[in-house]
């Protein structure tokens, strides 16, 4: 299905939402085009002044702000996030709220041009080959490349500092923060994984952490400051996926 | 030690040779010269070059590895007309290639080569043997690309065929044995193989030079070539996709 109002009052555009999308938010995928103002504070503060954009509120919460250029939106509300709209002094409120971490963003309407509310059904997965597997999907999927009885706990842990890719515990029930790096490990990626084990150590009162620094190289200078730091490394092999099954490998001739 | 002087064109001819299947790679340096071999990341494909010391106009050398970032040192050639003279050396204390052009100087950083594997050749049987102009294959393989994302090559007795098949349109390319430098094969030898590989592999000969290729049956093609003047010699290896049906 799919309903759509053009050009209509700010009063109407309220009404209209509130019909089609708000009863059912989680169901339907909202498209407001007009003149707007956006302000966001959270992570950082940012205020976008009056201009035509493109206002997407997705099933799940998520809400961006597009421009008329660029690839990326100039904001965007992640998933889980509620969004509520009112009138105020004759313009259209969208606040949208984030609890953890806390984001709150408000777009202010004063011109609505275009309004399509959808259900959209999509359950497709979405296929790429070729590519380098994710590295952290293929730690969390066998941990023992990590070491033998290493349990994965959490992914992307907020601490103080930052988040932690990967919270793990080796078979001695000692923390173990993993940090992964896609490519070459670099001294400033020893320098994060050293002020994630230390987050964590204030987190559990002193008791032993340890630190894993994960990527396919590691340099001997990046090792050397590793070890001056009491911490480890693992040199995890890229695996990739070959393009398609009909693709045979090198190796099969070997 | 490595100090040598050379001519932008065959570093520039090293990089478009090796960059398509690998990023960073580990140059293999000793008094006869510099050599790299490397596989890209999913093992389909492996590159082999070999540069004589005869082709710098002046070369001293150890033996040793740098690991290189090929595109960083690909931006760095840039900044030379293919005729001018380059000057390379490495400098132990910084661990970095100094490279002079004219009047720049620009040192690189290098990788460290203790992760960089030493791929294996396989083992191969490939009975066919065809050489052809660079820019034959080449038209062939522009022509495929457009229809297809692969391409199947066939050496018989008096002709070498390229055919490409996508959803609508076919390409074919037959050249009978008058029309090749060299064919030679006891047996019909067919294989399939990815478009963008073997496009990647084909775009660094320049017009008129002949490529060699050795041809099987479902096993990976060598293809092989000379650059500047002889001096230098790539051969890569690319493995084979399976029929689909």
């Amino acid at each position: 299905m799919i309903e759509v109002a053009v050009n209509p009052s700010v009063d109407d555009a309220l009404r209209f939402i509130e019909r089609f999308h708000v009863k059912q938010a989680d169901k339907t995928l909202l498209v407001l085009v007009g003149d707007c103002m956006v302000d966001y504070r959270g992570r950082a503060r940012s205020f976008l002044d009056w201009g035509e954009r493109v206002v997407m509120v997705k099933q799940d919460g998520t809400v961006l702000v597009h421009r008329s250029t660029l690839r990326e939106p100039v904001n965007w509300q992640p998933s889980g996030s509620k969004t509520t709209f009112k009138v105020e002094k004759g313009l259209l409120v969208l606040r949208s709220h984030h609890v953890k971490p806390a984001e709150r963003m408000k777009v202010v309407f004063r011109e609505v041009l275009l309004i399509a509310v959808s259900i959209l059904f999509d359950s497709a997965q979405l296929a790429i080959s070729g590519m380098e597997s994710d590295m952290v999907n293929e730690i969390i999927s066998n941990p023992d490349v990590i070491e033998e009885g290493c349990r994965v706990c959490k992914r992307e842990k907020h601490v103080k500092s930052g988040v932690i890719d990967l919270f793990c515990y080796d078979k001695n029930h000692v923390p173990v923060v993993i940090e992964v790096k896609r490519s070459v490990a670099t001294i400033s990626s020893v320098h994060q994984l050293r002020v994630y084990v230390s987050d964590v150590k204030k987190d559990v009162e002193e008791a032993r952490v340890r630190g894993i620094l994960c990527a396919p190289r590691v340099p001997d200078m990046v090792k050397k400051l590793l070890s001056e730091y009491g911490l480890e490394w693992r040199e995890v092999e890229r695996r990739v996926v070959l393009p398609d099954e009909f693709q045979k490998s090198l190796k099969d001739f070997l | 030690m490595f100090k040598a002087k050379v001519k932008a064109e065959v570093i520039k001819n090293i990089i478009d040779i090796a960059s398509p299947l690998v990023t960073e790679a580990k140059f293999n340096i000793t008094p006869k010269g510099i050599s790299l071999r490397a596989v890209d990341p999913a093992h389909v494909a492996m590159v082999d070059v070999d540069v004589k010391a005869s082709s710098f106009e002046e070369y001293k050398a150890d033996e040793m590895e740098m690991g290189i970032d090929l595109d960083k040192l690909g931006g760095i050639m840039k900044l030379a007309n293919a005729n001018d003279t380059v000057s390379l050396e490495y400098d132990e204390d910084t661990n970095k290639l100094i490279i002079r052009i004219g009047n720049l100087v620009r040192k690189m950083g290098l990788l460290d080569t203790a992760g960089m594997p030493d791929p294996k050749i396989p083992n191969l049987n490939l009975p066919a043997k065809i050489t052809i102009k660079a820019s034959e294959l080449f038209q062939g393989v522009r022509a495929s690309e457009a229809v297809s994302d692969h391409i199947s090559l066939t050496a018989t007795k008096d002709s070498f065929e390229l055919f490409a098949e996508g959803d609508t349109d076919v390409v074919n390319l037959k050249l009978p044995k008058d029309l090749l430098l060299e064919l030679n094969t006891p047996e019909k030898c067919r294989s399939l193989f990815s478009i963008d590989y073997f496009s990647n592999m084909v775009k660094p000969v320049k017009g008129e030079e002949p490529i060699t290729m050795h041809l099987g049956n479902d096993n990976p093609i060598k293809l092989e070539f000379d650059f500047t003047e002889k001096n230098g010699h790539a051969v890569y290896l690319l493995a084979p996709r399976i029929e689909s049906e």
